[in-house]
């Protein structure tokens, strides 16, 4: 009894100080400073992968960035359907960046598989994006054909790389192809003075700040990161990594925490590094490749047409230059799907149409498959044949058939399936 | 079944190291360690490689099969010993270790009269015969929980409370629940009313010497917060299988450890050795009190996530009950430490605490959300982890683990070890 009433006397005389301690509580025990809630944020290192659409609506995924106040997110996705998702709702706010794996559980994987390689080369054909990425890739496994052939579509179209590497591996891929650009992400989980000296040492690298909990955590910053962002002010850009479902809903609490040490920064330090870098490097690329599907359809088309044959294409037409190629290996009765590119001419209004007939057996397929135009400029056209099915063995026989006003050109071209 | 048969008859083990070489090899034979006791037994014929302070494989004899341990792997068990340990002081728990607070405490803690409705008392999901848990995978208070009811045996030990450590000690526990609206849904005011007119609280208070009529509402609630603190502080499990093990080993009584089963024996090889569990279920309560992402998924429902360790230091700092707060009755010790230099990071987003390995028999289901209902569940879900969630920079000690149905068998035979 006694000593509870001892106790109260004390915790009396405690209150006292207790009020001088909570004086002291906004710099001891929440050091957050007040920041500016609004300035808006480039998220770089966004995915939406397919586990995380079935847990999130995409509506709810957009509703999150615009609560974050997000100014631009690179979205890049495993498989490419939530990147898809997101950029049809939101195209103010999404930049499409095309992730080379179709599953979760590819990182290991992809940069042997040619499956990955024929999946990154179908969606390019089919859509526009900002980056190749974010993949893993370490040491010399960059110099790997696929990796290379990664780089080389890269230059090709026009694309940033988004490289979760080590150094090595980062300066193989610059050193591949002498054009494309890199972000480096997580800034290689290397420390900062290295990062430095990694931006110091190529042009053409950035880097996010994806995973990077040591940077600003509490609230300030370090001497050694604090120095980076003034030697590289130009070249830093933040990113939550939503690398599980539930990441996403990290992305305002990302965005939140962010804006706290950034205001420790002067002001137009703090507005790069927010959202401007991200936005001066990424922006310009989107905008000059989602034009390109109006404007620059006819060189990527022939490009098509020239990338088909190398891949084993067929040639079944010479003028306009017209070739087919399936898509994977052809099994009997089994689903697939037939590319279709036509280069050269005047094929705006041309129309593009594949059958499969059996000679021999005096019939032809039991399926209709869809033709989808993916491409169309005055001079290309690239159609995607979709559910093809050939139900039998034996001898078979493509027929092309292109049709325009007063002309219609047909070919054949005969092949065994056993 | 298979660890009856494996009890029953020694000789199956030495089948298991002939053709399951991943769970038993053989290792070259060397003399016997004279220092440990454990290996004085006459008819081993070979002692364990060890690799610099982890364990290492495993011994036995063609004769008698028994899984012996060497003298780094018989240092690193007893550092799970003795059972129980002495238990600190509840933190800013004035009422912490006096004997008519525990008594008090108890009586609240089975008493409907706090909660909202009349009809909740922290009894409802803490049955004393579930070590305190309730054996439902989310708890169902005054609306349904979305978290597992944690057991509350052996709670005295913890340094954070609940899955997310949103509270800072046992008497703010305590009394989160009672102003939960999911849970217990009362307020200060209320519960303060109803202790006020309680007769055993205000016969077991003015005994003490605090006079009711003087304390605020904030005061009173405090009181009784942490008179259920000092309460829980006293719950603590008996010594198990394990620990007999142990202290045989450290008394170096070869006839007792005898009794200790093979496959628990082969399962404890795994868990401190290549599972690497000691590391964060470490000592002995087979928690290191801190906070891991092991790769579980925390959706609590299409859209809605439950972040874990993030909401909870954000929790805890904005409690008014939180040990920098003027409640707190021992201001000057040293738990307020921990409350000071906590700190809020991503990595956080999706942890959750490591819970204590004692009484796993009678807390299932498990884990934070209750997703996973047997021991082999909980053994399967970090043998059998996807990397993909953990992320490469995270949480390296946890990945997928190359074991078969043996050694997964053996694990939860030792878990089940660490039950009375």
């Amino acid at each position: 009894m006694q000593q509870l009433s001892q106790h109260w006397v004390i915790r009396t005389i405690s209150r006292r100080l207790a009020c001088a301690v909570c004086l002291l509580l906004p710099i001891m025990f929440t050091p957050q400073v007040q920041a500016e809630a609004t300035l808006p944020i480039a998220d770089a290192h966004i995915h939406y992968s397919h586990d995380s659409v079935e847990m999130t609506p995409p509506e709810r995924v957009i509703e999150l960035m615009r609560n974050a106040n997000l100014k631009l997110a690179l979205v890049s996705s495993s498989d490419d359907n939530g990147t898809r998702l997101l950029t049809d709702l939101a195209p103010d706010l999404i930049v499409p960046g095309l992730r080379p794996y179709t599953r979760r559980g590819q990182i290991s994987s992809w940069y042997t598989s040619s499956g990955n390689l024929e999946y990154v080369e179908q969606l390019l054909a089919e859509n526009r994006y900002a980056s190749i990425g974010e993949f893993h890739l370490y040491g010399d496994t960059a110099d790997l054909p696929i990796p290379r052939r990664i780089v080389e579509l890269a230059a090709e179209y026009n694309l940033i790389l988004h490289a979760h590497s080590d150094a090595d591996a980062v300066e193989r891929l610059l050193a591949q192809k002498p054009v494309v650009k890199v972000i480096w992400a997580h800034a290689g989980f290397d420390e900062p003075e290295f990062v430095a000296q990694m931006l110091s040492k190529h042009d053409r690298l950035w880097v996010d700040l994806a995973f990077r909990g040591e940077v600003g955590s509490g609230g300030s910053l370090s001497r050694e990161w604090r120095d980076l962002f003034d030697a590289h002010p130009d070249k830093i850009m933040l990113g939550t990594d939503t690398y599980t479902p539930e990441r996403m809903y990290f992305v305002p609490e990302h965005a939140e925490s962010a804006r706290v040490w950034l205001a420790t920064l002067p002001a137009d330090l703090a507005e790069k590094i927010a959202w401007k870098n991200a936005y001066d490097l990424i922006m310009p690329v989107w905008k000059e490749n989602s034009a390109m599907t109006t404007t620059l359809k006819a060189p990527t088309v022939a490009a098509a047409c020239e990338q088909s044959i190398e891949n084993g294409g067929v040639v079944v037409i010479d003028t306009p230059l017209t070739v087919i190629q399936p898509q994977g290996d052809i099994e009997v009765s089994e689903p697939f799907n037939v590319m279709i590119n036509v280069c050269g001419g005047n094929l705006a209004s041309t129309t593009v149409a594949l059958d499969a007939t059996m000679p021999a057996h005096g019939h032809g397929m039991n399926y209709a498959p869809a033709h989808r135009v993916i491409q169309r400029g005055e001079s290309s056209v690239s159609v995607k044949v979709e559910g093809v099915r050939l139900h039998m063995p034996g001898t078979w026989q493509w027929a092309v058939n292109l049709r325009s006003e007063g002309s219609r050109i047909t070919a054949t071209h005969v092949f065994q399936l056993n | 079944m298979i660890n009856s048969d494996i009890n029953s008859n020694h000789s199956d083990i030495n089948i298991h190291c002939a053709t399951e070489q991943h769970w038993l090899k053989k290792a070259p034979q060397v003399e016997p360690d004279t220092n440990t006791k454990m290996t004085v037994r006459s008819k081993i014929n070979a002692v364990l490689l060890c690799i610099a302070g982890t364990f290492a494989q495993t011994i036995h004899s063609e004769t008698i099969a028994r899984i012996t341990f060497d003298n780094n792997e018989i240092a690193l068990l007893k550092s799970f010993a003795p059972w129980p340990p002495a238990v600190p002081d509840d933190p800013g728990n004035e009422l912490s270790g006096i004997a008519w607070a525990e008594r008090l405490g108890e009586k609240l803690f089975v008493d409907p009269g706090l909660s909202g409705d009349g009809e909740i008392s922290c009894a409802t999901c803490h049955h004393r015969d579930k070590a305190f848990s309730d054996g439902r995978a989310t708890a169902i208070g005054a609306d349904t929980h979305h978290r597992n009811t944690q057991g509350l045996l052996n709670v005295g030990y913890q340094r954070w409370f609940g899955w997310d450590g949103g509270t800072d000690s046992l008497w703010a526990a305590s009394l989160r629940p009672l102003l939960s609206d999911i849970e217990m849904n009362s307020s200060v005011a209320s519960a303060a009313n109803y202790l006020r007119a309680a007769p055993y609280v205000q016969t077991t208070l003015s005994s003490a010497g605090i006079i009711v009529a003087n304390q605020t509402d904030d005061q009173l609630v405090v009181i009784a917060a942490k008179a259920l603190g000092a309460f829980q502080r006293t719950l603590i499990s008996d010594p198990t299988g394990f620990d007999r093990f142990v202290e045989a080993i450290i008394s170096g009584d070869t006839q007792a450890q005898d009794t200790y089963p093979e496959p628990a024996r082969a399962g404890m090889k795994l868990f401190f050795g290549e599972g690497n569990c000691h590391v964060c279920h470490f000592g002995p309560d087979f928690s290191n009190g801190e906070f891991h992402d092991t790769g579980r998924p925390f959706f609590t429902s299409v859209g809605q996530v439950d972040p874990g360790r993030y909401a909870g230091i954000k929790r805890l700092r904005s409690d008014r009950y939180n040990l920098t707060g003027q409640f707190n009755g021992a201001p000057n010790d040293t738990h307020l430490l921990k409350t000071l230099t906590v700190k809020l990071g991503q990595t956080n987003f999706g942890q959750w605490r490591t819970p204590g390995l004692r009484n796993l028999t009678l807390t299932a289901p498990y884990m934070h959300d209750g997703s996973l209902t047997s021991l082999r569940q909980v053994v399967d879900s970090y043998a059998d982890v996807d990397p993909d969630r953990l992320h490469s920079q995270g949480e390296s000690l946890i990945r997928p683990l190359d074991w078969n149905e043996q050694d997964r068998q053996s694990v939860v035979a030792f878990l089940k070890t660490l039950s009375p």
